[in-house]
């Protein structure tokens, strides 16, 4: 995939929380990028077999709202990912990313 | 209650019912209408429409207005690749006729390739009935009259030989060719005994073939060294008719031979014999009008020499329609 501006932060909201859940609002928010750019990352992120996709159990949701979509890293992706940002960190056009000072400082 | 009261009440009213239309009822409904751009099938579809739930009300106005570009980038996108699928699956109906010319079918050797479930005997079977109507026909084969065409069949399965679920029920001589023989092993209502020791069965089965008949050989009740052994002497038995046919100057009978496995049938490890009967009917058939079809899921396993000689083949699958 091509390493992209948005794609560095994404993976930096990600790689906080390597083998958790990740949502798309929640994504969203936590990466700055927006949904408009996530969900195509999203999906080609599947299609390259870095995340893995599910459904909430609907016998755990509080409330009347349907069940949502959630994203984990696969080990393929937490390396894909965990080597992008290894690049972005010594490539100057991310430099003064926040996620990324301090990460491979 | 004067005018200026009247009217201020109306304008809350109205900007209520704004609010309410901008902040409840809106979002729902304008993304809902924004997701049918994806693809019916899209998780994307459920996926936007419960993290609208996720959104606080007040910024939900701006976040639907934010899927716009979601769904007409990434929704559309899908859409048109969804739709380029389809139409490549289109390409490749069930329903498209594949003509083959006779002159280039007949006495040359064919292989059908696909795994368990493509069609490879149902292919089989339309290739003999077509094969048994054109025999019948007699006519013209590259300016030459039409010849009646032998054919036999190695039925490992008992598929060709007896009725089976995948014919509906039906008995492939009851369903496609009604002049049939069939030939078994061991001892069956209407199958005549197969017997390799016997010269008086293998020289009427050679004798069939050359009046363009149909045999069926019902191996399914013996295993496979005996599978192979019964192929292997009926095909040297046919073979070697048709050299003395030929050398004899007299014109070469059309004979079609269809084996199925035949990564299992043709493959003769441990006897240089019969391994030498099949490279010899490869290389030699079509000198002698003899023509060999087999069915196969497994090329590998294939004699060298029969693939080199193989003239056409059909590669199956299956095709999935989303």
């Amino acid at each position: 995939m091509r390493k992209t501006y948005a794609l560095v932060q994404v993976a930096i909201a990600m790689l906080d929380d390597p083998t958790g859940q990740h949502w798309g609002y929640e994504l969203s928010k936590a990466s700055g990028v927006r949904s408009g750019v996530l969900y195509p990352i999203l999906t080609r992120m599947l299609n390259e077999g870095w995340l893995t996709d599910g459904w909430e159990d609907p016998r755990t949701i509080t409330g009347k709202r349907p069940p949502r979509r959630y994203y984990e890293l696969t080990d393929e992706g937490r390396l894909k990912l965990g080597g992008l940002l290894a690049e972005a960190g010594r490539d100057a056009r991310f430099a003064g990313l926040p996620g990324l000072i301090g990460r491979f400082a | 209650m004067n005018v200026a009261d009247l009217l201020s009440s109306l304008i809350s009213l109205s900007t209520l019912l704004v609010a309410v239309l901008v902040y409840g009822f809106a979002p729902g409904f304008v993304l809902r209408l924004l997701v049918l751009l994806y693809p019916r099938q899209d998780p994307r579809r459920a996926e936007l429409i419960a993290e609208l739930y996720e959104v606080p009300r007040l910024t939900r106005p701006f976040w639907v207005a934010e899927q716009i570009e979601t769904a007409v980038f990434d929704g559309l996108g899908a859409r048109f690749r969804s739709a380029r699928q389809r139409r490549r699956s289109d390409d490749v109906s069930p329903d498209l006729p594949l003509d083959v010319p006779a002159a280039e079918a007949l006495g040359q050797h064919t292989a059908l390739v696909g795994v368990t479930g493509t069609g490879k005997s149902t292919t089989m079977k339309k290739i003999i009935d077509t094969t048994a109507a054109l025999s019948q026909l007699g006519g013209t084969i590259n300016g030459e009259p039409g010849r009646p065409v032998g054919q036999i069949v190695f039925d490992v399965h008992g598929e060709y030989a007896n009725p089976n679920l995948q014919d509906g029920g039906a008995a492939f001589h009851t369903q496609y060719c009604q002049d049939v023989a069939r030939y078994s092993m061991l001892a069956k209502p209407g199958f005549k005994i197969m017997r390799l020791d016997c010269p008086r069965t293998m020289a009427e089965i050679v004798a069939r073939l050359r009046a363009g008949k149909i045999v069926i050989l019902d191996l399914s009740d013996v295993d496979i060294d005996i599978q192979r052994t019964c192929t292997g002497h009926v095909s040297k038995a046919i073979l070697d008719d048709a050299m003395v046919q030929f050398v004899q100057q007299r014109r070469a009978k059309l004979i079609q031979m269809y084996f199925e496995e035949a990564h299992n049938l043709l493959r003769h490890e441990d006897s240089q014999d019969l391994t030498e009967i099949y490279d010899r009917l490869a290389g030699e058939g079509p000198k002698f009008g003899i023509g060999i079809c087999y069915a196969t899921q497994d090329v590998e396993c294939i004699p060298d020499r029969i693939l080199q000689n193989t003239h056409k083949c059909f590669t199956l699958h299956r095709n999935y329609s989303s």
